[in-house]
């Protein structure tokens, strides 16, 4: 089976190439494509992404496309080959997040919004939200080296108005 | 500027999406930046009982909510209502609630589906709710069925579930929607279903939680049972601590998987023809219940308590599936009211049953036979509680047959070799003179166990 290839460029120049299908899981991209009428031979230029980064999107599209082709397909999958197709996808998302700093996640972050890809941003607000749960809020400050700007009365009238928090 | 408070504001939202409401208000004290942008509403309850509102209740839920859009977060929303409410409003809120980090969700509404009702085609929840990041304890009820969960369904906070006379189906091809809710709760450590009419479902039969510790089961007996199939239970629960069961026994109970449990609490009754005309069946009668499986899978607790005389003729029924508790230390049984009465004859079988018993607490009336020597042929003159090393005893006295209730307490005292407390409990109520006499007979007593004491309490 062939599929559309497109050329995606980053803000420092470096060139991918990527199916089209792929490429359609941001929104952004997917309405150059509709709209604009893409040069088959032309880069889409992606200003407000560096090419490490944008690799990481690229291989995260290249993951998500084959799954949701798959949906398609086989609709009589079994109930076992199901959950064991979802429990890869998402021990892959672990493992995905896992191998990167937190500068890295962020950067991903900020380009998944630019990009609109929403599976993408919830996947990494998932993952910092992980980092935030259960902790207190210096150790969060500390995670994500947080300026605290309150002065020790504000802070305390912020406790007090959420004192079910702070049990 | 640290990374996440450079993130736009519409990002930082989505984070919050993901974090309980408690864990949000911790965020609000990180710095300035995030506590511009959102607020917590700690309590939200709705209850058309309760709530003075003009105009219908339905416009006065909707008024309150905060908009779409809005970035008010909620900790816990109730919902109460005594009246139908219609469906698509209540999922729009549930919707909109369900966006705003909740932990604590209690829905208590008249589904229009009992128990009785087929076809189904009352209230139904919104799919949303089976994939909450947030909910830890959520309220459930009531008369609706919960027949699909969507293929994503996680509940990955989910700690406490209380259903209330909801009930469970599959959907046609046989997933059982029961089944497939456990599964989705992968810390869910409370489970408590509240009229539990397990006949009236379409369901796989079987109770499988890894992660759950409590879980409570109950029906009321009034409603009767009657239903023609072959009935099973299945418990595949290893970390289960607390079992709490007032229920019909089924056919069987083909799987019990209870090896940590600790505490029991039973009111099991047992049918004869899966039906129960509402008294104790007779020993000639043929039990269509069987329990054994339930009652072997109780061998490891520390706790037990018979909760009604009916369980106490099950277990005597069953008397040849009662394991030896070698962990069980204390054990109460509630017994005769004016209700239903019952002959004691499982406590000698249970008592040889329960090597390392230490507290023995009688709820509800003592045993006894209007003339002398006023105990009963079943309790074989007390002569197993001289082997029984049972140190702490409570019993209640005070009925108007005190005289042959005393006399079993002269068997308590005069038998158990090790024996350190008796204590008394007596209605406050009872005459000035009454009570010299109790405390008089009672110190009269031959004592098995020179060290014991008696102690008594003059309850409300």
């Amino acid at each position: 089976m062939s599929s559309n290839m497109i050329m995606l460029k980053s803000s420092d120049g470096a060139s991918f190439e990527i199916e089209e299908a792929a490429a359609r899981k941001s929104k952004i991209i997917a309405n150059m494509i509709e709209v604009e009428c893409v040069d088959e031979d032309k880069a889409i230029p992606l200003q407000n992404v560096t090419g490490n980064i944008l690799a990481l999107v690229i291989e995260y599209c290249n993951k998500h496309i084959v799954d949701d082709d798959d949906d398609v397909a086989t609709e009589e999958a079994s109930e076992e080959e199901e959950e064991a197709k979802k429990k890869k996808v998402d021990d892959w998302e672990a493992e995905f997040m896992n191998s990167m700093s937190l500068e890295t996640m962020f950067e991903l972050l900020l380009a998944a919004n630019y990009l609109n890809i929403k599976s993408l941003i919830d996947l990494v607000c998932q993952t910092i939200a992980n980092n935030i749960k259960d902790k207190t809020p210096e150790e969060v400050r500390k995670i994500f080296s947080i300026e605290n700007d309150f002065t020790p009365e504000e802070e305390e009238e912020i406790r007090k108005e959420n004192a079910w928090a702070f049990g | 500027m640290d990374r996440i408070s450079g993130l736009p504001d519409d990002v930082i939202l989505i984070i919050l999406r993901f974090l309980p409401a408690n864990d949000a208000a911790r965020v609000l004290l990180l710095a300035r930046r995030f506590k511009k942008l959102y607020t917590i509403i700690p309590n939200l309850e709705f209850d058309d009982k309760v709530n003075i509102f003009q105009g219908t209740f339905t416009d006065f839920v909707t008024k309150s909510l905060p908009p779409l859009g809005n970035t008010s977060l909620i900790r816990r929303f109730s919902l109460k209502s005594q009246m139908g409410l219609e469906s698509d409003r209540v999922n729009q809120w549930l919707r909109n609630v369900l966006k705003r980090s909740v932990m604590d969700l209690e829905l208590d509404i008249y589904g229009g589906n009992n128990r009785f009702k087929l076809p189904l085609d009352g209230y139904e929840l919104p799919l949303e709710i089976f994939t909450s990041n947030t909910v830890t304890k959520m309220k459930l009820g009531k008369e609706f069925v919960i027949r699909a969960l969507p293929k994503d369904a996680l509940l990955p906070s989910l700690e406490s579930l209380l259903l209330k006379r909801v009930r469970f189906y599959a959907r046609d091809d046989g997933d059982c929607a029961f089944h497939a809710f456990l599964l989705a709760c992968p810390v869910l450590k409370e489970l408590n279903i509240d009229g539990m009419y397990w006949e009236t479902w379409n369901w796989s039969r079987i109770v499988s939680s890894p992660s759950l510790q409590r879980l409570t089961i109950r029906r009321n007996f009034s409603d009767g049972f009657e239903d023609p199939k072959h009935q099973s239970l299945s418990f595949n629960t290893p970390n289960l601590a607390y079992f709490e069961c007032c229920d019909f026994v089924p056919d069987e109970y083909p799987f019990v998987k209870f090896d940590s449990l600790v505490e029991a609490k039973l009111d099991l009754c047992v049918m004869v023809d899966r039906k129960w005309h509402g008294d104790f069946a007779d020993d000639d009668e043929i039990l269509s219940s069987n329990p054994r499986n339930l009652i072997k899978g109780l061998r490891n607790v520390k706790i037990l308590d018979l909760t009604s005389p009916m369980m106490l003729e099950t277990l005597y029924f069953f008397r040849n599936a009662i394991p030896v508790f070698n962990n069980l230390h204390r054990l109460s049984f509630f017994t005769n009211d004016d209700y239903m009465q019952v002959c004691w004859r499982f406590l000698p079988l249970l008592l040889d049953k329960t090597p390392n018993l230490k507290t023995l607490v009688i709820k509800g009336e003592l045993h006894y036979v209007e003339g002398p020597p006023y105990v009963c042929d079943c309790l074989l003159g007390y002569s197993f509680l001289l082997s029984c090393r049972v140190e702490v005893m409570e019993i209640s006295l005070g009925d108007h047959r005190i005289i042959q209730e005393v006399e079993q307490v002269k068997h308590f005292l005069g038998k158990l070799p090790c024996l350190e407390l008796l204590r008394v409990n007596t209605p406050q109520w009872t005459s000035d003179n009454e009570k010299l006499r109790i405390i008089k007979d009672l110190r009269r007593f031959h004592r098995a166990s020179p060290k014991c004491r008696v102690e008594f309490r003059w309850i409300v």
